[in-house]
């Protein structure tokens, strides 16, 4: 039993290398000309690249528009990634330079324009954490929730928003978020720590056990 | 304070946000709009190499620029030394007919005690003297 966790760990690494093979494979390919190699390159990551840029600004609009712009920065970098690192860091690298160029332009005029949410899923979830709510509440709640945690970020400073998207919205290691924004883990760890901090005051009406 | 409605633990709630998601048609326009873009990118791409291209022939000219320069230099050194003409200045020098009858030298060397700087021209065109402008009083040209 205790050693399944390591497996999990060991199975985790040979996935993500596997997949880094496979990227080389791909950037081989546009590299010599085949453009088109890069199609499969678009398709694995912009789902990812969307959601942090999103997570990011709060805006789909500007969220769409941005991760096109960095797959074609990517596009046209290519030719300059010589593989010392993965990738999916040197995209986000990529990704996080050009949001947070953008937002700092766009300081002054940004407003939100929220995602949908995948209702079925994030309905059950919500389900499971409320008290006795009825089903309209519910629909109302889900909406007031999305407001507040996009507005309780967007108050946070970009690094610590940006630490905050990577780990705890798109799950990366403290270790792949140092070295795409080139400091060390431990700044990491307090970055977050203090984010969290702000959040859980931000979102005190939402948080069970919250003492401030 | 207002009543709590869920008790989520914040990286919970952090969580939700991975639901916020556009739908599957969003990803089509996605994709169609990108491919646009990156079409009009590999074209500007093209554009841009054949500019380099013109570069890569500006570099193989500056190769040979250096010896195109050695050979202007030559030239000019070479045009100056046979075709050259005095240029007129201030400074004269007074020129007896034997002199002038070695036409078929292109440079004559005067000595000094033949030299007569500073002297104004009306007052030494007379008889078979001629004069010569020359800027060195040295040597000058038929």
């Amino acid at each position: 039993m205790d050693a399944s966790p390591e497996v999990n760990l060991d199975e985790e690494n040979v996935l993500a290398e596997e997949s880094a093979d496979e990227d080389r494979l791909w950037i081989r390919r546009v590299k010599s000309g085949n453009t088109r190699a890069f199609d499969f390159l678009i398709r694995k990551y912009q789902r990812r690249l969307y959601s942090v840029v999103y997570n990011m600004t709060s805006n789909k609009v500007d969220a769409a528009d941005l991760t096109q712009e960095i797959l074609i920065k990517a596009f046209k970098g290519i030719h300059t990634f010589k593989g010392e690192s993965h990738f999916y860091t040197w995209l986000y690298r990529i990704a996080l330079n050009t949001t947070f160029s953008f937002i700092k332009k766009s300081r002054k005029t940004s407003h939100y324009s929220l995602e949908n949410w995948d209702n079925t899923e994030i309905q059950e979830n919500i389900l499971s954490h409320s008290n006795d709510l009825e089903m309209g509440d519910r629909a109302t709640l889900l909406k007031e929730l999305q407001e507040k945690l996009n507005e309780a970020l967007q108050k946070l400073s970009l690094n610590h928003r940006t630490v905050v998207v990577l780990f705890e919205i798109e799950g990366m290691s403290h270790t792949e978020i140092a070295q795409m924004l080139h400091c060390s883990e431990g700044t990491v760890r307090s970055r977050l720590h203090y984010a969290k901090e702000q959040l859980k005051q931000l979102l005190k009406d939402y948080l069970k056990d919250y003492e401030a | 304070m207002k009543p709590k409605k869920v008790n989520f633990s914040l990286e919970e709630l952090l969580h939700l946000k991975r639901h916020e998601m556009p739908r599957e048609e969003f990803w089509e326009t996605f994709e169609k709009q990108l491919q646009c873009r990156l079409a009009l990118e590999i074209g500007r791409k093209r554009s841009f190499f054949r500019t380099n291209m013109l570069d890569v022939l500006y570099k193989k000219w500056v190769c040979w620029f250096p010896l195109a320069t050695c050979l202007c230099v030559f030239g000019f050194v070479v045009y100056t030394q046979c075709f050259r003409v005095e240029k007129l200045s201030n400074r004269f020098v007074v020129v007896t007919e034997d002199i002038i009858c070695h036409r078929a030298l292109k440079q004559f060397v005067l000595s000094v005690d033949q030299q007569l700087s500073s002297v104004p021209v009306r007052n030494l065109v007379s008889g078979s003297q001629k004069i010569v402008a020359t800027d060195t009083c040295k040597r000058f040209s038929f």
